[in-house]
């Protein structure tokens, strides 16, 4: 029985007069990943803002490996161990990439009081080229850290997020749709990052619309509609759900689960 | 007593009215504060001096509305058109404007403060026990007239239908066959003209200095704060509110502070609603 | 250029400053000296403007709030130590409680109640006779006397020194990045894990001592004050410099410091006129229509110095523990 790591409990979110999220539910456990899925506008992200605290909530409770974090500020939810990608990519666009994820380490060393002394550690320490440094292999993308971010392409920047929610060292990740613009080879490489994160026993909460990647990773999904929860349950069990097959599938399919580390034929 | 407190709030508060709303107006279309509106106000108040002994000085007023009007024009070209989609250094340009502005001021009418007579000055009118010169109650009738005339044109005219068009959504108001850069120009025109219009009729109440125009522009900023920026009723309401305090706290309290009282006002406002007391729509999606 | 080059062209630079007195009449060796202490202030908003991204109008608040502290304080008898510690802490205690109202704010809000604060704060220096004099002005403040030459060197040593210090911290280190993330994405920056709200306090405050400091310096060195120094036109002075020199530098800082003090004088021999302000506006538009980096991003792409230069990849012969899944515990 694995433990939950996020607890979304009866919350709903109203944003002037729409009701943008209705009495969701949503466990995401240890080392699964989660997708989160349905018709654009359906409130997916602004769900993602819920749980990340750039929204309050109006009613309902949220919980983090057991703690309710609804009341807590951003950076503090950061610190907990919840880390984030943007859908509009949100980057320090003038600075490196290497500055751009050095930046996330602020998660991790503030998480204690005496963290704050290393206010003043250079750049060059290994301090903080370590974890940058590992953080940015593990993105594919050690080669890029010397570059502005401005000279990316799109496609890159997504793995610069990424490098930034990995080195916070998160037990939770939410990625809002990470794989927007990518080539084949790097979808590929997301997929097998996303695996690599979830073997180390972290969630993986996934907002897509690119149906393969949700089959092929999602180990569950939730499917949202006009701000409510209309279906919970694996992807093959989704597209038989006449209820998200009206709503979202349509007659597309997801592809195929694979077993982890292992890619479809 | 009373009557000349609200006299005096009244003309202050449609002083500031005029600069505010101005001041509203360009926010609302461009997204940018214009700095160097108090300068505008400055100079309409030198020119309507200058032009007056030739004209009269209601047609003064006139003159000094279209130089401002021309002047809006080149502010918009200089300091406001090259920052769209960077409105913070368009403030910095419309404060170095504001700079260049005042020099110039300087250097046409020198740096000695002057009086601005006007014939209206001498005549006064009683009400009960209290006499008030012509002169405010002229700059209380002007400053409601024209701020009735723009309220129509926001509100009714075709022109102010595009102003709020682009004052929405830029973007979008451009598709539907508006030229946004011809209604920034006509708001930084528009506003303008007020600014001068503001200091034509406050003028001759006061004495006039190249650096007049900043008391003006900074009580406009506190009107807008409290009244909405890009609100013009919100606005042209905040600035009664703030002329009153004004007048009130100069007798009540203390006239050397009283330039401050708004100040002080404006900051209370702001550090319990740090958007504002009506706040712009935002749309911050994440 | 190497860092070893970047720091010959420092000292050579340093030195040629050292030289000036030599070279100068006093009456330029004077406008040199307010030069570097104005520095000081233009490296206050370099702070809080181009690392931090916070707009501020009232700048001059602060150097009124130190220079007068000192000035008041010294002319009361108290021991010089006292006068700076006071001219010092004053300000940055305002800094903080400006900051607290001020972090909240967004973008012209910030200007305009920065601007009111600058306004508050001249009115009072103005107005508050019984400490400050008023318009009379403060004169026979205390000072230590360093003679024209001595107040030149040590403010050159102050001036340069906050200027390396400043780029150093912008540049390598973490506080650097820090600041620079809440400038670009306030957002972004939070799911980082970075207090903005605690980061803006920290830049208000450092802002405001370095604006202080600024203020006690002028006071030690001019020796009278009168509230003119510090009213809301003087905040438009310093931020245009800051704008000339580039926001986010403090080497364009300086530059544009020492070079708005002397170019303004050297028109004025072409003139009786003050076209100072003309010149110092027309600058800025210039500035911010065609090079909207000022000064200090001309020199840093002359030098070849890109700021921002991450450092390299450390070398490392664990490959396998890099290999290794990405999050590791």
């Amino acid at each position: 029985m694995t433990t939950p790591i996020l607890e979304i409990k009866d919350v709903s979110k109203d944003f002037g007069g729409v009701q943008a999220l209705q009495s969701v539910d949503l466990t995401g456990l240890a080392g699964e990943v989660h997708g989160l899925i349905g018709p654009n506008g359906a409130g997916k992200s602004t769900l993602i803002g819920c749980i990340t605290g750039v929204n309050r909530i109006d009613r309902g409770e949220i919980l983090f490996r057991g703690r309710r974090i609804d009341h807590m500020s951003v950076h503090k939810r950061a610190r907990l161990g919840i880390a984030r990608t943007f859908q509009k990519i949100r980057l320090a666009q003038q600075l490196t990439v290497f500055e751009n994820v050095a930046a996330a380490l602020a998660s991790r060393w503030f998480r204690r009081p005496s963290g704050y002394l290393r206010v003043f550690t250079s750049l060059s320490s290994k301090l903080v080229t370590d974890p940058v440094y590992e953080a940015l292999e593990a993105a594919g993308i050690s080669s890029l850290a010397r570059e502005q971010v401005t000279s990316l392409p799109y496609g890159k920047r997504h793995f610069v997020e990424l490098a930034r929610a990995l080195v916070a060292q998160p037990d939770a990740i939410l990625l809002d749709e990470p794989a927007t613009g990518l080539t084949d080879a790097e979808r590929e490489n997301l997929m097998a990052l996303v695996r690599r994160i979830t073997a180390n026993g972290s969630l993986v909460v996934l907002v897509e619309h690119d149906l393969e990647l949700v089959g092929r990773l999602c180990d569950r999904v939730t499917v949202i509609e006009y701000g409510r929860k209309i279906f919970g349950g694996t992807p093959l069990d989704a597209q038989q759900d006449p209820h998200v097959v009206k709503a979202y599938l349509g007659s597309s399919k997801f592809a195929q689960k694979e077993a982890s580390g292992v890619p479809a034929a | 007593m009373f009557v000349q407190i609200i006299i005096n709030g009244l003309i202050l508060a449609s002083t500031y009215a005029l600069v505010a709303v101005g001041l509203t107006l360009i926010f609302g279309v461009m997204r940018m504060v214009n700095f160097a509106e108090g300068q505008s106000v400055m100079i309409g108040a030198f020119v309507a001096a200058t032009a007056a002994p030739y004209v009269g000085y209601i047609p003064a007023i006139g003159v000094a509305m279209m130089v401002n009007a021309l002047l809006g024009v080149v502010l918009e070209r200089t300091a406001f058109r090259p920052f769209r989609g960077m409105e913070l250094n368009g403030l910095i340009a419309s404060m170095g404007m504001s700079i260049i502005l005042i020099n110039l001021a300087e250097l046409i009418w020198g740096t000695d403060p002057r009086p601005f007579d006007t014939a209206l000055n001498n005549i006064s009118v009683t009400f009960g026990t209290v006499g008030v010169s012509v002169q405010r109650l002229v700059v209380i009738g002007c400053s409601l007239g024209l701020l009735l005339a723009l309220w129509w044109l926001v509100q009714r005219s075709s022109l102010g239908r595009q102003f709020r068009a682009v004052s929405e959504d830029a973007e979008v108001a451009s598709t539907m066959g508006i030229d946004a850069n011809r209604i920034a120009r006509t708001s930084v025109v528009i506003g303008s003209s007020l600014a001068a219009a503001a200091g034509a009729l406050s003028g001759p109440v006061n004495m006039l200095a190249p650096d007049m125009g900043q008391a003006e522009m900074l009580n406009a900023f506190a009107a807008i704060i409290l009244g909405g920026f890009g609100n013009v009723n919100g606005t042209i309401l905040g600035a009664l509110v703030i002329g009153m305090v004004q007048s009130v706290s100069a007798v009540y309290i203390s006239n050397a502070y009283s330039n401050s009282i708004a100040f002080g006002l404006l900051i209370v406002t702001l550090i319990f609603f740090p958007r504002g007391l009506v706040p712009e729509r935002l749309d911050e999606n994440v | 250029m190497s860092s070893a080059g970047l720091w010959t062209l420092r000292l050579v630079c340093l030195a040629l400053m050292a030289a000036l007195p030599f070279v100068i009449g006093p009456f330029w060796l004077q406008m040199m000296t307010q030069a570097l202490i104005y520095s000081l202030v233009v490296f206050s908003i370099n702070v809080l403007t181009g690392f931090c991204g916070l707009l501020s109008f009232g700048q001059a608040g602060f150097v009124g709030a130190g220079a007068y502290t000192f000035g008041v304080l010294s002319i009361a008898g108290a021991p010089i130590f006292l006068c700076v510690l006071a001219g010092l802490a004053l300000p940055t205690l305002l800094g903080l409680l400006l900051g607290l109202p001020a972090a909240r704010l967004k973008g012209h809000y910030l200007a305009i109640g920065t601007l009111g604060f600058g306004v508050l704060g001249a009115q009072m220096l103005n107005n508050m006779v019984d400490v400050t004099r008023g318009p009379m002005g403060l004169l026979g403040i205390h000072s230590v006397d360093l003679g024209q030459n001595g107040w030149y060197y040590v403010l050159l040593v102050i001036s340069f020194g906050a200027m390396t210090g400043l780029n150093a911290m912008e540049r390598h280190s973490f506080l650097g990045v820090m600041l620079k993330s809440v400038k670009y994405d306030e957002i972004s920056a939070e799911s980082c894990g970075v207090a903005t709200f605690g980061v803006k306090l920290l830049a208000f405050c450092g802002s405001a001592f370095l604006a202080g400091l600024c203020g006690v310096l002028l006071a030690a060195y001019m020796r009278f004050l009168t509230p003119d120094l510090f009213v809301p036109t003087e905040s438009f002075r310093y931020l245009m410099i800051a704008v000339v020199g580039g926001a986010g530098s403090a080497t364009g800082g300086f530059i544009a410091s020492l070079f708005l003090t002397a170019m303004p004088e050297l028109l004025r021999s072409l003139g009786e006129t003050n076209f100072r302000l003309l010149v110092y506006g027309i600058m800025v538009l210039f500035v911010l229509w065609f090079v909207p980096g000022g000064i200090g991003g001309l020199v840093e792409r002359v030098i070849g110095h890109r700021a921002g230069t991450a450092p390299a990849r450390p070398q490392t012969d664990n490959a396998a523990h890099i290999a290794a899944p990405g999050v590791s515990r």
